[in-house]
């Protein structure tokens, strides 16, 4: 996309109303998901709500790394494994 | 150590769920648990806006994607609220949307997926907390702090 049009079309978003385009960069979305699900998930959960946000930031790192391994281990099986031995 | 205390006998809430209900997060502050009510409906409502803002009202839509909008619906009254007012008001038919023009384009691909997502994650949260406060002992003032009190941390 040339840089001159997007003021353009940041001025014809109307929120609420237009999609926005997310289809170059939507699975950068995962981290706040994760983040904000972390977020309630463990304010329901803990027992103490001392050391709150460290275990938020620990269940977030936990589930984007288990995230980037599957992302690898799916990457390897199906570009690199699966056209050499199958 | 948790913040209320667990030999206080876990009674039914009847009114506590309905409240979570409503608003996310204001089943907890009803019983006390204000610190949490207050990061639950940050959480939720977070998810939910966002969802909107990147999707528009098109997603929640009774209809067309029943499924999700039952997860959606978890999220409150603003759900079927949403879906009410778009079919009504905001369908391209509509005189509001014939002379202005104001009505949501609806999204396709990721731009329809993600917000989706956003939204009924947001409901299945909201799920939790409900069930949550269904059973979960009303706390005193003295744990808004979210700090136990020393005599208690001492016995654990």
């Amino acid at each position: 996309m040339m840089p001159t049009l997007l003021p353009l079309i940041m001025l014809a978003y109307r929120p609420f109303l237009d999609p926005i385009d997310v289809d170059g960069w939507w699975w950068w979305l995962v981290i706040p998901l994760v983040f904000l699900i972390s977020m309630v998930y463990k304010a329901i959960r803990v027992p103490t709500m001392r050391r709150y946000w460290r275990q938020v930031a620990k269940m977030t790192v936990q589930v984007m790394f288990v995230m980037a391994l599957m992302c690898i281990g799916l990457y390897v099986i199906v570009l690199w494994a699966a056209p050499r031995y199958f | 150590m948790p913040d209320w205390d667990p030999e206080d006998d876990a009674r039914f809430n009847f009114l506590a769920p309905v409240l979570a209900w409503l608003v996310p997060g204001l089943g907890h502050w009803y019983l006390g648990h204000k610190r949490r009510g207050r990061l639950i409906f940050a959480g939720i409502a977070t998810l939910y806006v966002s969802g909107l803002l990147i999707g528009g009202l098109d997603i929640i839509d009774r209809h067309g994607d029943p499924l999700w909008y039952y997860g959606q619906f978890l999220a409150g009254p603003v759900t079927p609220g949403i879906d009410l007012w778009r079919s009504k008001h905001f369908t391209p038919d509509s005189p509001i949307a014939r002379v202005n023009h104001v009505y949501p384009i609806p999204s396709f691909s990721h731009a329809n997926e993600v917000p989706t997502l956003f939204t009924t994650v947001a409901g299945m949260l909201n799920l939790l907390a409900i069930l949550d406060v269904l059973v979960l002992p009303r706390v005193r003032e003295e744990h808004e702090s979210g700090n136990p009190p020393r005599e208690r941390e001492r016995r654990a």
